[in-house]
């Protein structure tokens, strides 16, 4: 029971620790700065709980501190940091699917044309922001006025390429 | 071993869904979800009973234990559903990598690229789904909410994007607005 009740605790500080820190100043390299924190959170916790196994033997008795323990206290802590990257990039860019939903949803009754749809969501809000995400992650570059992908793009491209194809699924987007 | 019990049950899932991805095309994916999360759902359990009366522990690891693995199993195949495989689907980044990867050393001007992959491309891809779904109603030419369910969680995600950035959009508050 400790390991779980300490990952899901340790996990909470650090939800807690990353919306102050973001809310006071986001860093440039957002998913490098999450990384980051995630593992000196980790870190901490882990060398608090070796420690009080060590030294403290009433306190470890609170504290995951056999191998066993800690091998699941930090798997738990590793999935949700895992899961947590992965639902603030939802956050981070917004979601067309979801765009699409609040403006139907904000005209009420009445409803909205495709045509209008595609006025409000253009090229400029849909597409070239995440254009010049790639450029400023370093997956892509401008070279003239022709984007050329970057080997770190083509290492995230591939994979969804190959995992695609041996699903026999069609391009998505 | 039995640490390993939410990667197991994670690597059955995966199994399930690429199997039965490539063998029924034309099954509805959110159901492939749904078997496939069910699989490795069935695999913690099993593992976890295993644990069980195999190390002989207390009822209370048991189920501490069993938690964890739950836990993480749900973490794991969330990652790997939204993180890795809708990203594939319909991440808009991944797709203009794509379409940069294909275009090799020469790559693509914007005007290029916009025409491969633009938010005409986006709008009507994202509709498609929302009407199949229910999750929209197309009528006379007008678009009309059906099911609330993504618009609760579009909204949580509104909710999320203020409690994090500060901010209803990336864009602004004012970016989404049916009235300019």
């Amino acid at each position: 029971m400790r390991p779980f009740v300490w990952g899901i605790l340790v996990f909470g500080i650090l939800v807690v620790i990353h919306l102050m820190m973001w809310r006071i100043r986001r860093p440039s390299g957002q998913y490098v700065g999450l990384m980051l924190l995630s593992g000196i959170i980790g870190s901490v916790f882990i060398g608090f709980f070796l420690w009080a196994g060590r030294f403290h033997p009433k306190l470890s008795l609170l504290l995951p501190t056999t191998l066993f323990e800690l091998f699941s206290f930090l798997s738990l802590y590793a999935v949700l940091v895992l899961a947590h990257i992965s639902t603030y990039s939802a956050i981070q860019a917004d979601s067309p699917t979801f765009s699409i939903l609040l403006l139907v949803h904000q005209t009420g009754g009445s409803g909205i044309t495709r045509q209008e749809l595609e006025s409000i969501l253009g090229d400029e809000l849909l597409v070239v922001p995440r254009l010049n995400d790639l450029v400023s992650g370093g997956l892509a570059k401008i070279e003239g006025a022709r984007y050329v992908i970057q080997p770190r793009g083509i290492m995230m491209a591939r994979p969804h390429i190959y995992f695609r194809g041996f699903l026999k699924l069609e391009k998505g987007g | 071993m039995f640490l390993l019990t939410p990667f197991a049950a994670l690597l059955v899932c995966v199994i399930a869904h690429v199997s039965l991805t490539r063998v029924f095309t034309q099954m509805y994916r959110l159901k492939v979800f749904v078997y496939s999360f069910l699989a490795g759902s069935a695999t913690t359990a099993c593992l976890t009973v295993l644990f069980h009366f195999r190390v002989t522990p207390p009822w209370t690891d048991t189920l501490g234990y069993g938690g964890l693995w739950g836990v993480c199993y749900l973490c794991l195949t969330y990652c790997y559903f939204f993180g890795f495989y809708n990203t594939g689907e319909s991440a808009r980044r991944i797709r203009l990598l794509i379409e940069l990867d294909r275009a090799g050393a020469k790559g693509l001007t914007l005007a290029e690229l916009l025409s491969a992959y633009n938010a005409k491309t986006i709008i009507n891809a994202r509709l498609d789904r929302l009407l199949s779904s229910g999750q929209l109603i197309e009528k006379e030419g007008r678009l009309t909410m059906g099911v609330l369910i993504a618009l609760r969680i579009a909204q949580i995600m509104v909710q999320l994007k203020i409690l994090f950035l500060g901010t209803e959009s990336e864009f602004g508050h004012a970016a989404y607005n049916t009235n300019k």
